[in-house]
């Protein structure tokens, strides 16, 4: 018989069993890599399943908490160097038209992350797939809320270099 | 060329990703269990930290049994593991790898493998929280890989015979349904007003659960090596010999059956799971002064005796975790 299986704190492997799949996605995105963010989404559940006691409440807010923990380990792995260790394809040239015209959009997509240094993309992700406001960002990775901006306009900028046409209305000038 | 949002341009990547775990509640279960291990044995080496291991690894040996279950239509009836369910004039089956509680059709009848929930990780601060199509609608799936066997189930009832572990659903209007007596069965996801649920559940056949002991009472395991518990989260563990013995002989005294007709429904808050060894005992407070077995049986008991025993449970576990950290 399955002794633990039947005693994980309530509400635990629900949570990862309705949630994992977008929470893997946040994860893919931080790391510009599935793989990579299939590995950071774990690292994050494994922590809320040591707090499980203080999150499987009603006002635990599980998934800002996993979010938070992805976050700061997608941060130290830029101080790691992890992001040497993601393989890098080439990216095509970008001179023949944007990546929007290839029907591998995502693909293009996560290169392009990959290439970003790792404080640009998790501010990108945090902005524009988060949709949390720059302060909001800003408190969560701990700097200034100019420094978000300068990020977010470098890391759209990048984007835009490598051929992806990104605009943004959130983008403050 | 129009550019692209960037929002619009990570959420076309982010749904491209799909992970690669087709059961990560367990996976996720079983990295857990040895990230707390790694973190006790770290703080308090030794017998606590050991104790934990004897018992992940029993159900590393034993969880493996695998079902067979092919499903199947006939008539109006549709067979998936283990279960049978008439469906509903007008309604369709569905055979999905993963049944999206999130994106389910109304007047479906999913036979999936899995589960998800698709609805939005976060949303914007300020905008209105999403909801789902699937919200409200009438619908049902039978799922192979569901949320698993609880040890403090938040509801009990039974029906046809069979200890049904019952829980709200992630959406408002859905609730799942399980056989609490099997560490592998198939759940039932049913969703709908509570009209629809009540009408769909009686469509589900389960098979029957464990008969009662010979001898009556609640079936225990011959010698006990261990009782967990939750206390107010975390779990608590008793492995001496004290304290096990102490339960064991209180629970066997309990030897009053329950009628059929007269069984209540053990509920949050008041009720406490056990799990002991290869059963699990759970006791119901005074709303429903009942205990049941998963190894069959179902007798009336003290509406104090559930606290009491998570009582001896929960000092029997501080206790050698001081003694360890005296050590």
């Amino acid at each position: 018989m399955g002794l633990f299986r039947r005693v994980e704190p309530a509400g635990y492997e629900d949570f990862v069993a309705s949630r994992y799949r977008e929470i893997v996605r946040l994860g893919a995105l931080l790391t510009g890599d599935g793989r990579l963010g299939e590995d950071l989404a774990q690292e994050g559940l494994i922590a809320a399943y040591r707090a499980w006691h203080r999150l499987g409440v009603p006002e635990g807010r599980p998934e800002a908490y996993v979010r938070r923990v992805m976050v700061r380990a997608a941060m130290r792995a830029r101080r790691r160097r992890w992001r040497g260790e993601v393989p890098t394809e080439e990216l095509p040239d970008a001179s023949g038209g944007g990546f929007t015209d290839q029907s591998d959009l995502s693909v293009q997509v996560f290169a392009g992350l990959r290439r970003l240094p790792a404080d640009q993309r998790v501010v990108l992700v945090l902005r524009f797939w988060a949709d949390a406001s720059e302060v909001e960002v800003a408190q969560s990775l701990g700097v200034a809320v100019g420094t978000v901006k300068s990020r977010t306009s470098r890391a759209l900028a990048s984007l835009r270099a490598m051929g992806l046409f990104v605009d943004s209305a959130k983008e403050m000038p | 060329m129009n550019p692209i949002q960037a929002s619009e341009l990570l959420e076309r990547a982010a749904a491209s990703v799909t992970p690669s775990e087709l059961d990560p509640a367990s996976r996720m279960v079983g990295l857990g269990r040895r990230s707390v291990r790694r973190r006790r044995a770290w703080v308090a080496a030794g017998s606590v930290a050991a104790a934990v291991v004897a018992v992940v690894a029993l159900p590393l040996v034993m969880a493996v049994p695998g079902r067979s279950h092919g499903d199947e239509a006939s008539g109006g009836t549709v067979k998936f593991g283990g279960l049978s369910v008439v469906v509903p004039k007008g309604w369709r089956t569905s055979k999905v790898k993963t049944v999206d509680v999130c994106t389910a059709e109304p007047r479906t009848v999913y036979l999936a493998a899995a589960w998800a929930d698709s609805s939005p990780l976060t949303v914007a601060p300020g905008s209105a929280p999403y909801i789902c199509k699937s919200e409200g609608q009438a619908w049902m799936a039978l799922v192979d890989h569901n949320w698993g066997q609880a040890v403090n189930p938040e509801r009990l009832i039974t029906k046809d015979g069979q200890l049904l572990q019952v829980d709200h659903g992630i959406k408002s209007s859905g609730w799942r349904y399980r056989a609490f007596n099997q560490v592998q069965a198939t759940g039932v996801y049913i969703s709908g007003d509570e009209q629809d649920r009540e009408q769909l559940l009686k469509r589900v056949t389960w098979p029957a659960g464990p008969a009662a002991p010979p001898g009556g009472g609640l079936a225990l395991p011959d010698r006990i090596t261990s009782a967990t518990s939750e206390y107010r989260g975390p779990m608590v563990t008793a492995m001496d010999a004290k304290t096990l013995n102490e339960i064991r002989t209180r629970l066997a005294e309990l030897r009053d059956p329950v009628p059929d007709g007269e069984e209540c429904t053990l509920q949050k808050p008041g009720r406490v799971g056990i799990a002991i060894d290869d059963v699990i005992v759970v006791l119901g407070d005074a709303t429903c002064p009942q205990a049941i077995s998963t190894g069959g049986g179902r007798v009336r008991a003290p509406a104090g005796l559930g606290k009491e025993l998570l009582g001896l449970i929960v000092a029997s576990d501080r206790a050698a975790v001081e003694r360890k950290n005296k050590d």
